[in-house]
C-alpha cells in the first residue's frame, strides 16, 4: 500500500500551522524557538515528501532537507547563546517582559 | 581552464573571505589583546579588499560547469559582492573605535567575513539550497553580532528581537520555498520551470498563490517592510552601533539580492499575482515608515525609520519590474541600494561619534553639534540632505530613477506618494539639522579626544558625490548595466 502525497501535505499543513499558532501565542523564548523548528520540520517533510513522489525524478529535494537540518542546527545553537545571555541579564527569557527599548 | 579551475576562480572571494576569518579567529587566539586592536581591523580590511579584487577578477560566469548551472557569477551578482564589501568596509573602519574596548575583538570580525560570504552566495546561486544557505549564513552572522555586547542588556533584548523574528521569517520562507519545489519539480530557479505555479492566462494557480503569499511574508520581515517592520526600531537602537550601520546598510542589501533573486527569477511567471501585493506593501512602507519617523527623539530610531520608508521606496522598482519597465526598475534597484550604503553609513557614523563623545544619540545630544565640531555637522548634513532626495546627492538621484520607473510603468500613483513623503520626510531630517545648527551646545565638553573618523566621512561624502555625478555623465552605462543585470533575471 502506498501512502498518497496528500497525507503527507495535510501533516506538513498541520505541523506549519502549529508552529505559527505557538510562535504567536508562547511568551517564553524558547516555546519560540521550539514552534519555529516546528515550521522548519514542517517545510522539511515537504521537501522530502515531494522528492520522494517526484513525476521527474528529481531528488534534489532529499538534499535540501540534509542542508535544512545542518542550517537549523547552528540556527538553535546561536539562539540558545542569546537566550544565555538575555538570561545573565535581565534574570528571565519571557518575551513579554523585555520592554526597555520601545518608546513610542 | 579545466572546470576544477573555473569553480576555484569563480569561490575565489569567498574562499578568501573564509581564510581570512579563520586567521582572525586564530589571531584572536594567539595575539594579545593590545595587539589585535589594531592587527584585526587591518587584517579584515585587507581581506576585503582583496575579496573584492578577485570579485573583479572572475572567469567568464557562462563556463561554470553543470547543467543546468547552480552558480552564475555574473553582473548581479558582482554588484551585491562590491556593494557588501563596500559597506562592511564602513563597518569596520566605524567598529576600529567602537568595538575596541571589546573582549575576543576575533570573533567579531570573523563574523563580518562570514555575513559578506552570505551576500556573495545569495548573490551567485541559480538554485533555492544555494540561497537558502546564503541567506542563513547572512542571518545567523547577523544575530550574533547584535549580541556582540555581553554585558549590555539592550543589545541582548536586539538579539532576540531579531533572532525570534529572523528564525520565524527563514522558517516560513523554507516553507515557500518546499511549495515552490512541489509545484516545480526542482531546485532550480529560472523562468521556464516556474510555468507549473500558472493557471490560465498569466494568473496563478492555488499552488502559485500559495507560494506567493508565504514567500511575501518571510521575505518582508528581512527587509523590514511594513507590516512586518517592528522590530527595525528596537533592533536598531539597542545593537552596538557599527552592528547597525551594517543591518542598515549591508544585511539590507543581501535581502534585497534574495528578494529580487526569488521574485524576479523564481516567480517570474506569476508577476501578475504579486506585483499588487507589493505595490500595497510599498505604499504602506513609504507612508508608515516616515510618519513614524516624526514623533521620534532619539536618532537612531528617526533614522530606522527612515530605513523602513526607504524600503518602501525601492519597493516601488518590484511593481515597475512587474509592469515592464524592466531596465528602468533595476536601475532604480541597485542605484538607490548603492546610495543608501553612502548616505545612511554617513548618517551612522556621525551619530557614533556623537555617542562617544556625548553618550547618548537624542535630539538634545546633538544639539550645538554645528559649533562644537562643524566639519561632522556638515557631513551628516550632506548625508539627511540626501536621505531625504535633494537634488545634488545620489539620494536624489535614487529616487528620481525609481519614480520614473514607476511612471513609465503605468503606476503614477506610486510616484506621487513617494514623492509626498520625500516631503514629509525632509521634515525629520531638516529638524537633525536645526537641532544641530541652531542650538548652542548643552555643555561645552568640546572632547577632542574622541575620534572623528573624518577620513572616513570624507570618502562616503566623495562616493557619494561620485555615484550622483555618474547618474549625470554616464547613464548610459549605469542602464547598459542594468539591462545585463536584467538579462540574467530572463535565462
Amino acid at each position: 500500500m502506498v501512502v498518497p502525497l496528500e497525507y503527507f501535505l495535510i501533516l506538513s499543513s498541520a505541523l506549519f500551522s502549529i508552529g505559527v499558532f505557538g510562535v504567536i501565542t508562547q511568551r517564553n523564548a524558547v516555546r519560540i524557538l521550539i514552534a519555529v523548528e516546528l515550521i522548519i520540520n514542517a517545510a522539511n517533510i515537504n521537501f522530502v515528501a515531494f522528492a520522494s513522489y517526484n513525476p521527474v525524478g528529481d531528488i534534489s529535494g532529499w538534499i535540501f532537507a540534509l542542508f535544512i537540518i545542518a542550517v537549523a542546527a547552528g540556527e538553535a545553537a546561536i539562539g540558545l547563546a542569546i537566550f544565555i545571555n538575555v538570561f545573565r541579564n535581565y534574570g528571565e527569557i519571557d518575551v513579554g517582559h523585555l520592554f526597555t527599548l520601545r518608546e513610542v | 581552464m579545466s572546470e576544477y579551475e573555473i569553480v576555484i576562480k569563480s569561490f575565489m572571494p569567498i574562499y578568501i573571505l573564509i581564510g581570512g576569518s579563520i586567521l582572525s579567529l586564530l589571531m584572536d587566539w594567539l595575539l594579545n589583546e593590545e595587539k589585535n586592536k589594531h592587527a584585526l581591523p587591518s587584517i579584515t580590511l585587507l581581506t576585503l579588499l582583496l575579496s573584492a579584487f578577485s570579485v573583479w577578477n572572475r572567469p567568464d560566469p557562462a563556463l561554470f560547469p553543470g547543467n543546468p548551472a547552480m552558480f552564475y557569477f555574473g553582473s548581479y551578482y558582482v554588484f551585491f559582492a562590491l556593494t557588501s564589501i563596500a559597506a562592511s568596509i564602513i563597518v569596520v573602519l566605524a567598529a576600529w573605535k567602537d568595538m575596541e574596548l571589546e573582549l575576543s575583538l576575533g570573533v567579531f570580525y570573523a563574523l563580518l567575513m562570514l555575513a559578506n560570504i552570505g551576500i556573495f552566495v545569495i548573490g551567485a546561486s541559480n538554485n533555492l539550497i544555494p540561497l537558502y544557505v546564503g541567506f542563513e549564513v547572512l542571518s545567523i552572522s547577523t544575530y550574533a553580532m547584535i549580541g556582540f555586547r555581553k554585558k549590555s542588556r539592550s543589545g541582548a533584548e536586539a538579539a532576540i528581537k531579531y533572532f525570534l523574528l529572523g528564525a520565524l521569517s527563514s522558517g516560513i520562507i523554507l516553507f515557500g520555498m518546499s511549495l515552490y519545489y512541489g509545484a516545480t519539480h526542482t531546485l532550480q530557479m529560472n523562468s521556464t520551470v516556474a510555468a507549473a505555479l500558472v493557471s490560465s492566462g498569466s494568473s496563478p494557480n492555488a499552488f502559485g498563490l500559495f507560494t506567493m503569499a508565504v514567500l511575501v511574508a518571510g521575505v518582508s520581515f528581512k527587509i523590514a517592510a511594513v507590516p512586518f517592520h517592528v522590530w527595525v526600531p528596537d533592533v536598531y537602537r539597542g545593537a552596538p552601533l557599527s552592528v547597525t550601520n551594517f543591518l542598515a546598510i549591508g544585511s539590507k542589501a543581501g535581502g534585497f539580492a534574495f528578494l529580487f533573486k526569488l521574485f524576479f527569477v523564481a516567480l517570474l511567471t506569476i508577476k501578475a499575482g504579486w506585483a499588487p501585493v507589493w505595490a500595497g506593501l510599498a505604499l504602506l512602507t513609504m507612508v508608515i515608515g516616515n510618519l513614524a519617523a516624526l514623533p521620534q527623539t532619539s536618532v537612531t530610531r528617526i533614522l530606522a525609520y527612515s530605513s523602513i520608508g526607504h524600503v518602501g521606496y525601492i519597493l516601488i522598482a518590484m511593481v515597475a519590474f512587474a509592469d515592464g519597465s524592466t531596465e528602468l526598475a533595476v536601475v532604480g534597484a541597485l542605484y538607490h541600494i548603492l546610495a543608501n550604503v553612502f548616505m545612511k553609513g554617513t548618517a551612522f557614523v556621525v551619530v557614533l561619534i556623537v555617542v562617544l563623545t556625548k553618550g547618548g544619540d537624542t535630539l538634545d545630544d546633538f544639539k550645538g553639534l554645528g559649533k562644537r565640531d562643524p566639519l561632522v555637522a556638515f557631513f551628516m548634513s550632506i548625508a539627511l540632505l540626501s536621505l531625504a532626495g535633494v537634488p545634488p546627492f545620489a539620494g536624489f538621484f535614487g529616487k528620481f530613477f525609481l519614480f520614473y520607473a514607476a511612471v513609465d510603468s503605468g503606476n503614477m500613483y506610486l510616484a506621487v506618494v513617494g514623492i509626498i513623503m520625500s516631503a514629509t520626510s525632509l521634515f525629520y531630517y531638516a529638524r537633525i539639522i536645526h537641532v544641530m545648527y541652531f542650538y548652542e551646545p548643552v555643555d561645552d565638553a568640546s572632547d577632542q579626544s574622541q575620534p572623528r573618523f573624518l577620513v572616513l566621512l570624507v570618502a562616503l561624502l566623495l562616493a557619494n558625490l561620485a555615484l550622483s555625478l555618474g547618474a549625470i555623465f554616464y547613464t548610459r552605462s549605469i542602464v547598459d548595466f542594468a539591462t545585463q543585470v536584467a538579462q540574467e533575471f530572463f535565462v
